[in-house]
């Protein structure tokens, strides 16, 4: 066996993020194993995550599918599907002998490294340059947080400027790419920018709330129609809702890249840009497929409809109202996935930006159509006299949908959830786990939704689940230590006080933490 | 709790000083309260700290406003250097005090005051990039630039901020901060300034702040740790956990106490170029020329005249006037009123009323019905503040927009609409607009839209009855106030039941404002009655037709 004590990443996902150290045959001796090596005190190591984040400054030793750091209130484990790369200046090069023959050359001096044998001053050596690389890379990675040091590059269609590892902004790249090219395929139209527009995305919400708006205020994303800049986080805690975002913002983007001067209406271009929201990426593929249900958005909508708030078309026509965005998108969702109506709408789609003859107006710099006229236009375009026949078949559509996917589900749940809709978020939840929810949040959303019902010892083992498949997200042991400290069998504040301790340790700039461990020291 | 910082100001001597200019035009300031001094380039002047703020402890500002080149958008921003100071404080000694339930003895007006530490250590910034965060909304930034520099022989690092309001404008920015670090805390001085200015004052900046220097500090960051709860609050809370009610005589006191604090605080921290005088029940703190701030304070002192004889009725406490701070203009009065996040708000400043003269727009504009606004919510807080808050939509509407339009004639006020409101009357007057009175004294909070038709019609109306020399038509505001009072003061002391109050979707906070609603509507419905009740269809005509000849005068 390669790696004796502690062998390195295991697994294809492991080793295509892990090349470096991948190599190496290393592994981390305490000083009380270490061999011949006077003791020393271990030195500090650190961790790059996939999706952004950093542990910096805390011993890393190595463990079987992953590393386990050594914070001062526990030790977490954390498998290698969360990291791209990780380095512990404490790492030794060791080899068992599997035989006698391999004994005798390791007392010779030699050692198994890398696949081959090498005297053990030359593995050490190799060790340490890797060591260094590994270490220079993370330092890199860490000062690209800097949003000076952002990388900006340009491609065929886009400029960007990120502060992401390279390996996530990758895919996001490609992503983009590809979105051009479905949509100025799908509407069969070219870019009219004299320039090409410049997408900014920031490696966390902070970030994006810090450098690109005028302060947090719900701003998940936002295209500038007069800079034509997109602007856009990664949000680590939950991936599917930036994809959401990219591919919600970047349809205003394209929009207005082929659409010239020509301005939607909101009711038409929020619910186009939600639609084109609930698209899918596929990775393998490379192919993004659309028409997908907004699981939160039909949320919403099913829970008017339940208070008898249905929405009428003659008041969702000229519409500027929240309601864009989700009675809007199930109207567009209709049109769209219709086969009756599909064309027509491409159709007046198309038409009302680009075809001549039909009366547009100023708005500021840009061009739209009047509400009355697209009223009309839009009857002239499905054929129907009255609204009334049109908005009974959409009614009819809206009330058989229903989210498809897992992580439509999930996403409801979490949706209801922060919508402060307790009981339905519970049903949708209990639904994703019982399905083999993806996302942690969903796990801990759900254990939220079970600590208000004080249903605690489920919320418990809920939020272990979050914490099982992300264990360095300090809001988990948070609410792990809350749920610690309510009264019956999961009383434990001992465990609720290291909880809060680690959390602190890992968000040193978030204050609850630290008062709420206080907290219990007080009692 | 509040949020207090660990180093209070309140109480302690400005003593800031200006001493010899090193160079033309330039001055050294001094502030041995922080223990330290620098050069302030020429042509900015100091700006008052605002009484309640805890972390900025110095503000300059630029002789005039400047405007972004090239902009096709119409901003000016006046270039403002400041100083803050952030206590080195972290987390494990939050804990540590946390757990040892650490107290602290101050020493309070002659008497001994046991602290707890925690109260004063829960939220303070533990950064500069942390108050910026919370602190900077004028558009996204980062740090283009970061060096490790020595300032005055303390290690410092030097940042250029680049601010860009990329929501907005897109008009940009540039902060020059030094982060000096003192010892115990971090001081930052910070220049701001529109970016196509920044390197025609960086060179000056640069050279007042490699002036910094460490002095020696009067008031130690974490010798005086001070609570920020007002006087009246803290004697109510006293006198509630001991089951007995203030009386007004004693409210009156405490409000007294509390405004001297704040008269007090303010002499002490006033900065070169400002003066101040007594005039009436109000203190008046200048920076404008002296006509400028008599002409604002005879308004004060007639619109206090008015509140006392036409609502003293609506309650047996007493309000006790003020501090009015008038400002040489509105970037200065914008800067002063201005407080950092985290510093509690309203607790010295609760009394004081900011103006500036704006020789853009002129007093008249906004500034007038500003001040009369402040003077009246004051004025009605301290005597019977749950009825000031439970005006029905006409009545408050009305009262609003009346009380704006008074204005100084000679040694009076007059009711004088502006001529955006005149525009509105006269139209809507000549296209039948307007509904029947009645209707808008029936309007319910939910179902009215305020559109600026009914808004001006309420002003109208509440100006007809309060100029009217008619009985009829004079007790009208009166009854309905007092009726109101008396009918509030019942439902205060029933306890709310929210049983089938509202639907089951609708849990805590919604169920108690909906019952509330519900209740209050009554109320209104009972005062309309008595106040109203006797009025025939004929009488209701009457009125319209009043109140419409009125608001043509």
């Amino acid at each position: 066996m390669e790696g004796i004590r502690h062998p390195v990443a295991s697994g294809q996902q492991a080793l295509s993020h892990m090349q470096l150290h991948a190599l190496a045959l290393l592994t981390l001796c305490s000083p009380a194993t270490a061999q011949g090596d006077a003791p020393v005190a271990p030195s500090p190591g650190a961790v790059a995550l996939k999706d952004g984040r950093f542990v910096l400054d805390k011993q890393i030793i190595p463990k079987p599918g992953g590393v386990v750091v050594k914070f001062k209130s526990a030790d977490v484990f954390v498998p290698d599907r969360l990291i791209i790369d990780w380095f512990s200046p404490d790492a030794k090069v060791q080899y068992e002998a599997k035989n006698e023959k391999e004994q005798k050359r390791i007392d010779k001096g030699e050692i198994r490294f890398n696949g081959r044998w090498m005297r053990r001053d030359a593995a050490t050596r190799t060790l340490v340059k890797l060591q260094k690389k590994l270490k220079a890379k993370i330092k890199k990675q860490n000062e690209r947080k800097e949003w000076r040091n952002a990388i900006r590059i340009e491609t065929k269609n886009f400029k960007f400027a990120h502060n992401l590892p390279d390996e996530l902004f990758e895919e996001l790249r490609e992503l983009f790419e590809i979105y051009y090219k479905t949509f100025t395929k799908y509407w069969r139209l070219k870019t009219k920018l004299a320039h090409k527009p410049t997408v900014h995305i920031y490696s966390d919400a902070g970030d994006f709330n810090q450098i690109a708006t005028n302060g947090p205020g719900g701003v998940l994303g936002y295209y500038h129609l007069l800079s034509n800049e997109l602007h856009l986080y990664w949000d680590r805690a939950d991936p599917e809702l930036t994809i959401d975002v990219l591919f919600h913002e970047t349809n205003h983007m394209l929009s207005d890249m082929v659409n010239g001067k020509f301005r939607y209406p909101r009711w038409i271009e929020e619910p186009m840009a939600e639609y084109y929201g609930a698209s899918k990426w596929n990775k393998k593929t490379k192919k993004m497929e659309m028409g997908f249900v907004q699981a939160g958005r039909l949320a919403e909508i099913q829970d008017d409809i339940a208070k008898g708030k249905t929405m009428k078309l003659k008041n969702l026509i000229g519409s500027t109202s929240y309601q864009c965005y989700t009675w809007g998108w199930s109207f567009v969702h209709f049109m769209m996935e219709t086969p009756k109506y599909q064309k027509k709408w491409k159709k007046f789609w198309l038409d009302i930006a680009h075809k001549n003859g039909i009366k547009r107006k100023g708005a500021g710099p840009f061009r739209t159509c009047d509400r009355d006229l697209l009223e009309k236009l839009l009857l002239k375009y499905t054929g129907h006299k009255k609204l009334d026949t049109l908005e009974k078949e959409w009614h009819a559509y809206v009330k058989k949908l229903e989210a498809q996917s897992l992580e439509g589900i999930e996403a409801a749940g979490r949706k209801l959830r922060s919508m402060g809709k307790y009981t339905k978020a519970e049903k949708f939840l209990a639904k994703a786990v019982s399905m083999g929810a993806k996302s942690p949040h969903t796990y801990a959303a759900y254990a939220d939704v079970l600590y208000r019902g004080s249903g605690w010892s489920k919320a418990l083992s809920m939020i272990n689940k979050a914490i099982e498949m992300d264990p360095l997200d300090s809001e988990f042991y948070y609410k792990k230590g809350k749920i610690l400290v309510q009264p019956g069998p999961v009383k434990n504040k001992k465990i609720a006080k290291q909880c809060y301790l680690l959390a602190a340790e890992i968000t040193p700039d978030e204050w609850k933490y630290a008062i709420a461990a206080a907290e219990i020291y007080e009692d | 709790m509040r949020c207090t910082s660990r180093f209070a100001r309140f109480g302690v001597a400005a003593a800031t000083l200006w001493i010899a200019a090193p160079t033309v035009g330039q001055k050294t300031f001094k502030d041995p309260r922080y223990g330290f001094q620098l050069v302030v380039p020429k042509d900015f002047r100091q700006v008052p700290i605002n009484m309640d703020e805890k972390w900025v402890v110095a503000k300059f500002l630029y002789k005039r406003s400047l405007e972004p080149k090239n902009s096709v958008f119409w901003v000016e921003k006046t270039p403002e250097l400041r100083v803050i100071i952030f206590p080195k404080v972290d987390v494990k000694e939050v804990i540590a005090a946390r757990k040892k339930n650490k107290k602290v003895v101050v020493r309070e007006k002659g008497k001994d005051k046991v602290i707890n530490l925690l109260a004063h250590l829960q939220n303070p910034f533990r950064s500069y990039k942390e108050y910026l965060r919370e602190n900077y909304k004028k558009g996204g930034w980062f740090v283009k630039d970061e060096k490790k520099t020595t300032i005055g022989g303390l290690p410092a690092v030097q940042k250029v901020i680049t601010v860009e309001d990329k929501m907005g404008y897109g008009g940009k920015g540039t902060l020059f901060a030094w982060e000096i670090d003192y010892g115990d805390a971090i001081y930052v001085v910070q220049f701001d300034v529109i970016a196509d200015y920044d390197r025609k004052f960086k060179p000056a900046i640069s050279k007042g702040v490699k002036a910094f220097k460490k002095t020696p500090r009067t008031e130690a960051l974490r010798s005086k740790l001070t609570t920020s709860a007002s006087e009246e609050t803290k004697r109510s809370v006293e006198a509630a956990s001991s089951k007995k009610k203030l009386s007004p005589a004693e409210r009156k006191k405490a409000r007294q106490s509390d405004l001297a604090r704040a008269i007090d605080k303010a002499k002490q921290t006033l900065p070169d170029g400002w003066k101040w005088y007594q005039h009436g029940p109000f203190t008046v703190f200048y920076s404008s020329s002296l006509k400028f701030a008599k002409r604002v304070s005879k308004q004060a002192n007639l619109m206090w005249k008015f509140m006392n004889n036409n609502f003293s009725y609506i309650g047996k406490d007493h309000s006790v006037g003020g501090i009015l701070r008038i400002c040489r203009n509105s970037a200065e009065a914008s800067l002063y009123e201005e407080t950092s996040s985290r510093s509690g708000r309203f607790t010295l400043t609760h009394r004081e009323i900011v103006l500036c003269d704006d020789k853009d727009w002129g007093f008249n504009d906004s500034g007038s019905g500003a001040l009369n606004q402040r003077i009246l919510s004051q004025y009605l807080a301290d005597k019977n503040s749950r009825l000031w808050g439970s005006l029905p939509p006409w009545l408050t509407w009305g009262m609003q927009l009346y009380i704006d339009s008074l204005k100084m004639k000679g040694n009076r006020l007059v009711s004088k609409p502006d001529e955006w409101d005149m525009d509105v009357i006269r139209k809507a007057l000549r296209e039948g607009k307007f509904k029947a009175a009645k209707e808008l004294f029936v309007a319910k909070y939910d179902e009215f839209q305020a559109t600026r038709e009914d808004r001006v019609q309420c002003f109208a109306m509440v100006r007809s009855l309060m100029k009217s020399n008619k009985k009829k038509y004079k007790v009208v505001i009166h009854d309905y106030l007092v009726t109101l009072d008396e009918k509030l003061r019942e439902l205060y002391a029933q306890k709310l039941d929210l049983t089938g109050a509202a639907s089951e979707e609708a849990a805590g906070r919604v169920r108690v404002r909906i019952e509330w609603g519900a209740r209050r509507q009554k109320v209104f419905d009972h005062c309309r009655e008595a106040v109203f009740g006797s009025w025939n269809d004929h009488a209701w005509k009457a009125f319209d037709t009043q109140w419409r000849a009125d608001s043509k005068r």
